[in-house]
C-alpha cells in the first residue's frame, strides 16, 4: 500500500456506544441509544428499509451529523473530541449522488484530499495516477471533467477520490444506488477485489438486501430507530434470521440468496462417476457397476476434463472414440456461487455440473448437493 | 417652429470637432461605472455571507435592496446632494445602491444552487467551512454570480447618464446638452445615447467572455 501511514492506529475498529440522534423537529429519535462495532479491516453493511436511521448512523461517523449522546471511537479515540475538518481528512467518504467537484478535472478531484493534506506536487501526481490505474479507469481521463464522464466512471473517481490520502477508514452510503444494474454489478465485483486487496475497515450503507449479501463480511440489519434486528454474517443470518422482521426484510428468496453466500469449494463435491482413458473395459464396467450409472465423465491421466461419455461406447480396441466424447454442459469453477452454479445447471435443462480449475476435474456438483447445502 | 432636416439630425463634423471630449466623457463614464459596479459587489458579497449565515436576515436584506431600487434616481441624487454635494461620491453611493439587490440575489441564489451532494462531499472530504465556501461553493455559483453583474453592469451604464444631472453623467451629459439648447441638438443626444448603448453591449460581452474563461468546466462547451 502507498500513501500516508494511517494516522487511526493499525487496529481501525469503529465503536459506538449509546449512540442517540434525535433531530429537532422529529418526536422519536432517528438514532436511539445504539451500541454495535465495526470490526478492523471488515467491510460491514448497515441495510434497513428507509428511516431506519442507517445514513444517520454512519454520517455520526465523520460528524457530517452530531450525534445528541453516546461516543463514537475509532481505535478507542473519541471522534467528538477532534476538529471535525482533521478527523473527515482520515476517513474515505463516497455517496450515492458522486458530489464529485464539477469545476475541477478527474486528477484534481482525486487529489483534494493529499492537497489539503499538503503534499507535494510530484507525490499527489503519482498518488493520482496510481489511484486511476487502480480504479481501472484510463489514464486519459485525468485531465477531464466530471460531466464528460458515464456515471460508472464518476462513481469510480468517487471511490477513488475518497481512498487518495490511502484513509484506514471508508464510509459508503449507498454508492451503488443511483447508477443501471450492470454498472453496479461490476462496481460491486470491484470493490470486492479492491478490498480483498487493501483491507480497509469499510462501513456500507444500502437498502438492497442483495447488495448487502453480496458485499458484506458482516451485516447489521436495522429497524426503524437504529434498532440492530440482526448483526452477523450473510450465511448465518439467511441460515437463521432472528425474528419475523427480519424473516420478511430478507424476502422469501432466502434459500436462494443463502446459496449465494457459499462457494462450490465450500459445498459437498462429490467425486461421480469418472473414468481415465487408460482404464482397461473392465475397470470402465466396474465405475458403472459402483457407481449405478451408464456414464462418466472422462479424464487424462493427470485428471484433465476431457469431457463425459456413455459407457457402453467404449469399444474394445482402442478406448473411447472421439465421437463418443460429448462436452460437460455445465462447468463451474469452485470460486462461484452455489447459487449461480445452481442457475447454470438449471438453465442448461440438466442435473449435473463439473467442476474444474485450471482445467482439472475436482469433481461434480448434483442439484441434491445443493440442496443439501439448505439443510439446517 | 422647429423644422429639423435630415442633415441636422446628424453632424458627423460635430463628433469630429468635439472626440477629444467624448472620449474623455467615455472615460468618465466607465469609471463610474466600473466604481459602482466594484463597490457594489463587494458590499452585496459582505451582505451575501451575512445572508447566507444567518437565514433570517436574507428576506429583509433582500427588501431593503428592492426599496432602494425603487427610489427614482432623479430623486436619489436630490437625497444625496445635501449631505455629500455635486460629487463623484454622490454619482457612486446612488449607482451602487442600484446594483445591490440584484447582485445579493444572485450571489445568494448562486450559492444555494450548488448541489447539497457537492456540499457535502466537500465538507466529507474535510474542508474547512470557509474553505468549502472559498474553493467549492464560489467557483460553482460563479456563473450565476457573474449573469448577477452582467445585469448590474448593463443597468448602471445606463443610470450613469443620469448623474448629468449633476455636473457629471459621462456620456449622459452629451444628451442632457443637447437637450438645453434652442433649437436641441440631436447629433449631441445620438452620440450620448448610442455611445452608452455601444459601452452597455461592450462591458456585457466582456463580462460574458470573462464568465466563459472562468468556467472552463461548464457543461455547456463540454465536448462529448
Amino acid at each position: 500500500m502507498t500513501g500516508t501511514s494511517p494516522p487511526i492506529g493499525i487496529v481501525r475498529v469503529i465503536e459506538l456506544e449509546h449512540v442517540t440522534k434525535q433531530y429537532d423537529r422529529e418526536s422519536a429519535p432517528a438514532v436511539d441509544d445504539l451500541t454495535v462495532t465495526f470490526a478492523s479491516r471488515e467491510l460491514t453493511v448497515l441495510v434497513g428499509p428507509s428511516g431506519c436511521g442507517k445514513t444517520t448512523t454512519l454520517k455520526m461517523i465523520n460528524r457530517i451529523i452530531e450525534p445528541t449522546a453516546g461516543s463514537i471511537r475509532i481505535d478507542g479515540a473519541d471522534v467528538l473530541r477532534r476538529p471535525p475538518h482533521e478527523l473527515r481528512r482520515e476517513i474515505g467518504f463516497v455517496i450515492q449522488r458522486v458530489g464529485l467537484f464539477p469545476h475541477r478535472t478527474v486528477g484534481e478531484n482525486i487529489a483534494t484530499v493529499p492537497e489539503m493534506l499538503g503534499w507535494d506536487r510530484a507525490r499527489i501526481r503519482t498518488r493520482v495516477n496510481e489511484l486511476l490505474e487502480l480504479m481501472d479507469l484510463d489514464a486519459g481521463l485525468r485531465d477531464r471533467y466530471p460531466a464528460q464522464l458515464s456515471g460508472g466512471q464518476q462513481q469510480r473517481v468517487g471511490v477513488a477520490r475518497a481512498l487518495a490520502a490511502d484513509p484506514p477508514v471508508l464510509l459508503m452510503d449507498e454508492p451503488f444506488g443511483a447508477v443501471d444494474p450492470i454498472v453496479r454489478d461490476r462496481l460491486q465485483a470491484q470493490l470486492l477485489e479492491l478490498q480483498a486487496q487493501l483491507q480497509k475497515t469499510i462501513v456500507f450503507v444500502t437498502h438492497d438486501v442483495d447488495e448487502a449479501i453480496l458485499l458484506g463480511d458482516r451485516i447489521a440489519i436495522l429497524a426503524t430507530g437504529g434498532v440492530i434486528a440482526q448483526f452477523d454474517t450473510p450465511h448465518a443470518i439467511l441460515r437463521s434470521p432472528a425474528g419475523d422482521f427480519v424473516r420478511s426484510f430478507l424476502g422469501n428468496e432466502r434459500h436462494l440468496k443463502r446459496l449465494a453466500t457459499i462457494a462450490v469449494r465450500d459445498a459437498d463435491i462429490v467425486t461421480g462417476p469418472v473414468v481415465k482413458r487408460s482404464m482397461t473395459h473392465d475397470q470402465v464396467h466396474a465405475v458403472g457397476v459402483s457407481e449405478g450409472t451408464d456414464w462418466a465423465a472422462l479424464v487424462d491421466d493427470d485428471g484433465t476434463l476431457e469431457g463425459w461419455v456413455w459407457l457402453r461406447d467404449r469399444s474394445s480396441a482402442d478406448g473411447f472414440p472421439e465421437d463418443a466424447i460429448h462436452q460437460f454442459r455445465v462447468i463451474v469453477s469452485p470460486e462461484q456461487t452455489l447459487r449461480s452454479a445452481l442457475d447454470a445447471i438449471v438453465a442448461n435443462r440438466n442435473q449435473v455440473a463439473a467442476v474444474i480449475e485450471d482445467g482439472k476435474l475436482l469433481g461434480m456438483l448434483f442439484i441434491e448437493n445443493i440442496s443439501r447445502q439448505l439443510l439446517p | 417652429m422647429i423644422l429639423l432636416a435630415a442633415a441636422d439630425l446628424f453632424d458627423p463634423s460635430w463628433v469630429v470637432r468635439n472626440s477629444g471630449r467624448i472620449l474623455e466623457a467615455t472615460w468618465e463614464h466607465i469609471v463610474l461605472t466600473v466604481l459602482s459596479v466594484v463597490i457594489g459587489l463587494l458590499l452585496s458579497c459582505a451582505l451575501s455571507i451575512v445572508a447566507l449565515r444567518r437565514r433570517r436576515l436574507y428576506r429583509p436584506i433582500l427588501s431593503a435592496g428592492s426599496v432602494l431600487y425603487t427610489i427614482p434616481s432623479l430623486a436619489m441624487f436630490a437625497l444625496l446632494v445635501p449631505f455629500t454635494g455635486f460629487s463623484m461620491t454622490t454619482a457612486v453611493i446612488a449607482l451602487v445602491t442600484y446594483t445591490l439587490l440584484i447582485l445579493v440575489k444572485n450571489i445568494v441564489t448562486g450559492i444555494d444552487g450548488v448541489p447539497s451532494e457537492i456540499v457535502e462531499a466537500a465538507i466529507g472530504m474535510g474542508y474547512e467551512p470557509r474553505a468549502v465556501l472559498l474553493r467549492v461553493q464560489l467557483p460553482l455559483a460563479l456563473p450565476v454570480i457573474v449573469a448577477g453583474i452582467r445585469i448590474a453592469t448593463v443597468t448602471v451604464i445606463g443610470l450613469v447618464t443620469v448623474t448629468a444631472l449633476i455636473g457629471l453623467g459621462g456620456l449622459g451629459r452629451f444628451i442632457l446638452s443637447g437637450f438645453r439648447v434652442l433649437p436641441i441638438h440631436p447629433t449631441q443626444i445620438l452620440v450620448g445615447t448610442f455611445a452608452s448603448i455601444l459601452l452597455a453591449i461592450t462591458g456585457d460581452v466582456l463580462l460574458l467572455a470573462l464568465e466563459r474563461v472562468l468556467t472552463p468546466w461548464s457543461t455547456r462547451k463540454v465536448a462529448t
